[in-house]
């Protein structure tokens, strides 16, 4: 196991993200920087994929040879629109495919991205032409499919095969099929991890000691310098010793590669002090580890750059090992799936479902309520990571058909099975529940986060391959907060995030605090502390305009949290064919 | 609950912001754990000489917890002169077996607040505690 509990938002919680970095950094670099240091270490928000397509059986349109087919590569906006993301290369007198241009496409994991494949025959006296020249509209339609990029990327294989159909109908019309399939563009999924020591610091404040943290930028080709990750703060300590910091190869490029690490003096401002710098690289940080030397720090004179002075305190590095990391589609294409639970608020608060005032009125136009919009927002993601799309549904604080108030109950009326199938599936037990509970209270997350606990906790002495999302929807403040509290707590050694969604106006400072982005760690009653954040909230006040934004906030962090529970118990993906399972040549 | 004498094996992580009245604690920090009040059963890591308010041991100890134990103590110890001194009780944490022995042969990631013999919160410590599978309970299953 890797050292210290690596909080994936560890560092930038301490730092402070809402200040400007210290230095007057471009901004561009704080824009690259806020993306770096929200993966720190981990792949990141966006993940670089390439498609590549290949055919069989097209249909042949040409009388005397075959056809020569192209593809075209669209994204389907939310309002239906193409959009058209490229053309690959024609290929001539061929039935099967396969096509050489790969499409480079960013993958993310919190929006549904749906894209569409059109085949066309390319006409002869077009061969001439470059393919970005052609009118489509002059080319022979062999047919389209369509699927989502989650789909594929869920595949053991990352390929999908998909039969090509006509634009309009024509079912029954044969006209082949159409395989894409998906790579990650990583270079390498080597990573080293550190632990990093200074000894004698400048003091830096005048009351007490320096709290220092360490920042590690690559100098890239143009002479610029782009931070790539950021240590934790500590406080008050002129030798201070940080958590382990990892960088990926993706991040630091090669081994020689020159780094520049800074030293600074935290103030809450935002304008940090400099206490030193200097320049290395990783094999330099581990030619230091393994020698066990220290490096000593500079400033720069601001009149003359280039005259250094040097100064006492040192860094040394500790610990250092090189590590694989693994991405999470690396997870997620090799069995790791993600199973979604949802829990609904049936307090009074909401207002009486049968008049339009209330948050669970359910509108006879259609026109969905923020509770059916939260669960079809999230449910559309998460259901392609779910194999059978068996999801669990709760309500909370409803008074059910039994009698009493309930605080965990079946959503779809079932007193044994809380299973329903698909998104279709949770809205239909969610109108169910509407005309069979009587809304009631108070609020209480505690006994629906240990029930989803329970489950996921079941799941861990079978196999670990699977990851709990419980999304929790509600209109209120909660009225046992420290119960909540204590659960969350008990569930952060699980595998399980929290997504709790606000309804309607309610004040909700104590989902903030349930919400660890802060940086302070969850403390139960027992004084047992939450080992990572596994909450995270999001309130749902705009529904109109906003709802996709709401979602992704929503979802933005769980890929993180679900790495951070895989690599913090060295779980490995069970990948086929290991990518470089040797280190890459440049670390040999 | 019915059990036999079990056998675990905890890592000893790190603690942070240990202080020593109102300085971050000196060098020489170290751990140890025992089962409930028994002190036979004591293992210890070493002495942490560079971390000072933020130690980092990283160091394994196996302990056997008898079935009547209801807690598990882990207690921060500071031994002066960089480990060659006196050693002195820092702060420590009570850990209910129960936070853990639901599940064998799994890494359970735990960290605790510690307290000093006052009472007074005192830093937090971080360590994973692995059930070895016991005789007769499920079977030694080594799921790897």
């Amino acid at each position: 196991m890797g050292g210290c509990f690596s909080d994936v938002r560890g560092g930038q919680q301490a730092v402070g993200s809402g200040g400007p970095a210290a230095g007057a950094a471009p901004q561009e670099l704080n824009d690259a920087m806020g993306y770096f240091l929200h993966s720190r270490g981990l792949r990141g928000l966006f993940t670089t994929l390439e498609l590549s397509f290949s055919a069989s059986k097209l249909r042949n349109l040409d009388v005397l040879s075959k056809s020569d087919p192209m593809v075209v590569l669209y994204s389907k906006k939310r309002d239906g629109i193409l959009e058209e993301l490229g053309r690959t290369e024609v290929i001539m007198n061929s039935l099967n495919p396969a096509w050489i241009t790969k499409f480079t496409i960013n993958y993310q994991f919190e929006i549904v991205q749906p894209l569409v494949i059109r085949v066309y025959d390319v006409d002869t006296k077009y061969h001439n032409i470059p393919v970005k020249m052609l009118n489509l509209n002059e080319q022979d339609y062999l047919g389209e499919a369509s699927c989502a990029l989650s789909e594929i990327v869920t595949k053991p294989s990352r390929s999908m095969t998909l039969n090509l159909h006509h634009q309009h109908g024509h079912s029954g019309l044969h006209s082949g099929t159409i395989t894409v399939h998906a790579e990650e563009t990583v270079a390498s999924r080597v990573a080293v991890e550190m632990i990093l020591r200074c000894s004698k610091l400048e003091n830096k404040d005048t009351f007490s000691k320096s709290d220092p943290f360490l920042r590690i930028s690559k100098i890239v080709e143009s002479g610029s310098s782009i931070p790539i990750c950021k240590t934790d703060v500590i406080n008050d300590n002129l030798n201070p010793v940080w958590k382990p910091v990892t960088l990926s190869a993706q991040q630091f490029g090669s081994k020689e590669n020159p780094l520049i690490i800074e030293c600074f003096d935290f103030n809450s401002s935002g304008k940090h002090d400099l206490i030193g710098k200097l320049q290395t690289s990783v094999s330099d940080l581990e030619k230091l580890g393994r020698e066990k030397n220290g490096a000593n720090f500079y400033v720069s004179s601001v009149s003359r750059p280039d005259n250094k002075k040097m100064l006492k305190g040192q860094l040394f590095v500790d610990k250092f090992i090189e590590k694989t990391q693994y991405s999470f589609l690396d997870y997620i294409s090799s069995g790791f799936e993600l199973n979604f639970m949802v829990a609904i608020d049936f307090t009074a608060s909401n207002g009486d479902p049968r008049l339009p005032a209330s948050l669970h009125f359910i509108d006879p136009s259609g026109r969905l309520n923020s509770y059916q919009q939260a669960i079809i927002g999230v449910g559309e993601v998460l259901q392609f990571y779910d194999s059978d799309s068996r999801f669990l549904a709760w309500g909370f604080g409803g008074r059910t058909a039994y009698g009493s108030v309930s605080h965990c109950f079946n959503l779809n009326g079932n007193s044994e099975e809380c299973e329903v199938s698909g998104v279709e599936g949770i809205m239909s037990a969610y109108a169910m529940a509407l005309h069979n509970v009587a809304l009631a209270g108070p609020t209480l997350f505690g006994p629906v986060i240990n029930k989803a606990a329970e489950i996921a906790s079941r799941s861990l002495s079978t196999r670990q391959n699977k990851y709990f999302i419980l999304l929790i929807i509600t209109d209120g403040v909660i009225t046992d907060l420290q119960e909540t509290k204590d659960a969350i707590v008990k569930a952060s050694d699980l595998p399980m995030s929290i997504l709790i969604v606000g309804v309607g106006g309610a004040d909700y400072k104590e989902m903030e605090i349930l919400d660890a982005d802060n940086g302070k760690r969850l403390e139960s009653s027992t004084g047992r502390i939450a080992t990572r954040d596994i909450v995270q909230f999001v309130p749902m006040r705009d529904v109109q305009g906003s709802q996709v934004s709401v979602v992704q906030a929503l979802l933005e962090e769980l890929p993180g949290q679900f790495l951070s529970y895989m690599q913090s118990r060295d779980i490995t993906p069970h990948l086929a064919h290991p990518r470089e399972a040797s280190a890459p040549p440049f670390l040999q | 609950m019915e059990r036999t004498a079990t056998t675990v094996e905890i890592t000893i992580i790190s603690a942070e912001e240990l202080r020593h009245g109102r300085r971050p604690l000196d060098k020489g920090a170290f751990v140890a754990v025992r089962s409930g009040s028994d002190t036979h059963s004591q293992v210890a890591t070493g002495v942490d000489r560079d971390g000072g308010g933020y130690p980092c041991w990283n160091e394994k100890l196996t302990m056997t917890l008898p079935p009547s134990a209801r807690s598990m103590s882990v207690g921060v110890y500071c031994r002066s002169k960089m480990g060659a001194g006196a050693a002195r009780a820092v702060a420590a944490a009570e850990v209910p077996v129960s936070d853990f022995l639901w599940l064998e042969d799994y890494l359970h990631l735990l960290s605790y607040k510690l307290r000093d013999s006052n009472g007074v919160g005192n830093g937090i410590i971080n360590f994973s505690v692995r059930v070895i599978g016991g005789e007769g309970k499920r079977g030694a299953c080594l799921c790897v």
